[in-house]
């Protein structure tokens, strides 16, 4: 089984060989420290990961040394590994009216994608990254001036929601053209204590146009994994009847549980995630990191499903060596089927 | 007379304008400033602090509270200085160096506000130096210093060092939070308090001042 033979299959919730594993953002430096890439098409390559994720082009006009306008007109401050939003060109609904959205079937729009497609698709499941409603309007307004917006100007944030529905589909349908199979709607929202409004708003004023977008997505026959960081417990069952194909991280920082999910949904998604990035693939011992993914293993692959993964991404903390007895551990005790005796044997469970 | 659970209770419900409206009603009734802001402003947001710590509010709340509150503080500011008002306690607050993500700590800011502190927002990318030098300066009681990633959260160790170095580390409470920051990484730090929400940051700060 190639990378991308086992991502497809753990999206649709069949049993591969071996439980795959993929990042969203993998950290330059830890890169060139584990095996010398330098890109992530050669890190995935090199260090057997089965799939990578890949963006959308869209230019970028250089202000300065640190700040740069995107092509929705957002000026960004690109000073550490998430470039920050700071010049919103969306205030009111006329500011919205007068946005020129960018242009989904630009020539240049998917550069990027069909370059890893080119190179490696054969092998390496290409996930492509998808926006889905929240964030693009979130960084059009600026993050508060979008929340408050859910109660001052209702009408504009159907305005953008909808927008972003057009938009993505269009996306979607080039993706589809040009041979994507899979892809990552990475809005966050939430945080480490639940939802970033009230789980009522959110099914209000958001799910809907979420749930249309993923429907959208499912018509053209893509694989959907929804990620968000945070406490998603409130929205569970919505998220899950949205069509969603798999959901990802299942934050330990917020409080969501691999083995909870996988008893209560792994009949109808699959799940990515979740060994802790902010401690054990930073600073734990080695043995540590090898019992946590076991006990990852034990939790989300058995019975297929399953993409192991940190909990957030391979940021610039992350100790290469631990990450690197991470991918050692996958390899050794994720082959199926699950040796499930002789993984409990190690965890001491 | 204006009823002040009237301002708490429009405060609660972000409505900036008619908060604005009943606090200039009730100064044009003779209360005091300070009487308008904690019966009325401090009241109503002690409430959604509180209902946010339980996620019976979110943050949208949150965020038109606090700019409703600012429509009926912005009224009494100058009445406060000339009544000789103080503000309950002071405190300088920013995102670590190398970091821009500001808006847990604007919550934090909104939030501990509603509790009556004078917060001095050094706004975002803080160097040790600065955080300290800032409350020296501004002879504040406590320096809180957020973080949304791994990677700049390091620089919360920097704060407690520099403190240290100046020898001004007993002056002040040093406060971590942001989303990878916890109990344990407070304590490697050596700051003194770690606050899991917005809303528990105001409460230790109170605390830590009394």
């Amino acid at each position: 089984m190639t990378g991308r033979d086992r991502i497809i299959a753990a999206l649709k919730r069949e049993t591969p060989d071996r439980v795959p594993t993929m990042e969203w953002i993998l950290h330059p430096e830890v890169m060139r420290n584990m095996n010398g890439a330098e890109s992530d098409i050669e890190f995935a390559v090199r260090a057997g990961l089965d799939g990578i994720a890949v963006s959308i082009d869209y230019t970028k006009e250089i202000i300065d040394s640190r700040h740069y306008k995107d092509e929705w007109g957002v000026t960004r401050v690109s000073y550490d590994d998430y470039p920050n939003p700071v010049g919103n060109p969306v205030k009111t609904m006329e500011d919205f009216e007068k946005l020129v959205i960018p242009d989904p079937d630009a020539d240049y729009r998917f550069n990027r994608i069909k370059n890893a497609l080119e190179k490696v698709g054969d092998d390496i499941a290409v996930v492509a990254r998808v926006k889905d409603v929240i964030s693009q309007p979130r960084d059009l307004m600026g993050f508060e001036d979008f929340l408050m917006a859910f109660y001052l100007d209702p009408e504009l944030i159907e305005a953008l929601m909808k927008m972003c529905v057009e938009h993505s589909t269009k996306i979607a349908k080039n993706l589809v053209e040009i041979g994507v199979e899979a892809i990552v709607i990475g809005d966050d929202i939430a945080n480490n204590t639940g939802l970033l409004m009230s789980p009522a708003m959110y099914l209000e004023q958001v799910y809907p146009y979420f749930k249309e977008l993923v429907g959208n997505f499912k018509k053209l026959g893509l694989l959907v994994i929804k990620h968000s960081d945070g406490d998603l417990r409130a929205i569970l069952p919505e998220l899950v009847d949205s069509g969603i194909d798999c959901l990802d991280p299942i934050d330990p920082l917020g409080n969501m549980d691999m083995s909870f999910m996988k008893k209560t949904y792994g009949s109808r998604i699959s799940l990515k995630g979740n060994v802790d990035c902010v401690e054990t693939l930073v600073s734990k011992p080695l043995d540590q990191v090898r019992k946590e993914t076991i006990q990852c293993i034990l939790e989300g692959s058995i019975g297929g499903g399953h993409i192991i993964s940190s909990s957030n991404s391979i940021h610039g903390g992350i100790s290469p060596v631990n990450y690197q007895a991470f991918l050692d551990t996958v390899k050794e005790f994720g082959v199926y089927p699950i040796n499930e005796k002789e993984l409990r044997k190690v965890v001491g469970k | 007379m204006t009823d002040l659970m009237e301002i708490s209770a429009a405060l609660q419900k972000g409505r900036a304008k008619v908060v604005k409206e009943l606090v200039e009603q009730a100064i044009a009734d003779g209360m005091s400033a300070k009487e308008i802001l904690d019966g009325g402003l401090l009241h109503g947001m002690n409430i959604v602090g509180q209902k946010f710590k339980i996620n019976e509010l979110y943050v949208p709340d949150v965020l038109v509270a606090a700019r409703a509150m600012n429509a009926g503080s912005e009224l009494l500011k100058q009445l406060l200085i000339d009544d000789g008002v103080k503000a309950t306690g002071k405190v300088v607050l920013g995102t670590c160096k190398g970091d821009l993500h500001d808006i847990g700590k604007n919550l934090v800011k909104m939030m501990m506000e509603g509790k009556g502190l004078e917060v001095i927002d050094l706004g975002v990318d803080v160097s040790a130096d600065k955080f300290v030098e800032a409350a020296i300066e501004q002879n504040a009681q406590i320096i809180a210093c957020s973080a949304l990633l791994t990677t700049t959260m390091g620089e919360m160790a920097n704060v407690v060092k520099y403190a240290e170095e100046k020898g001004v580390r007993s002056k002040f409470t040093i406060m971590v939070g942001g989303a990878p920051v916890n109990e344990s990484f407070k304590n490697s730090v050596g700051a003194d308090v770690y606050a899991p929400d917005a809303a528990s940051a105001a409460d230790e700060a109170i605390a830590a001042i009394n």
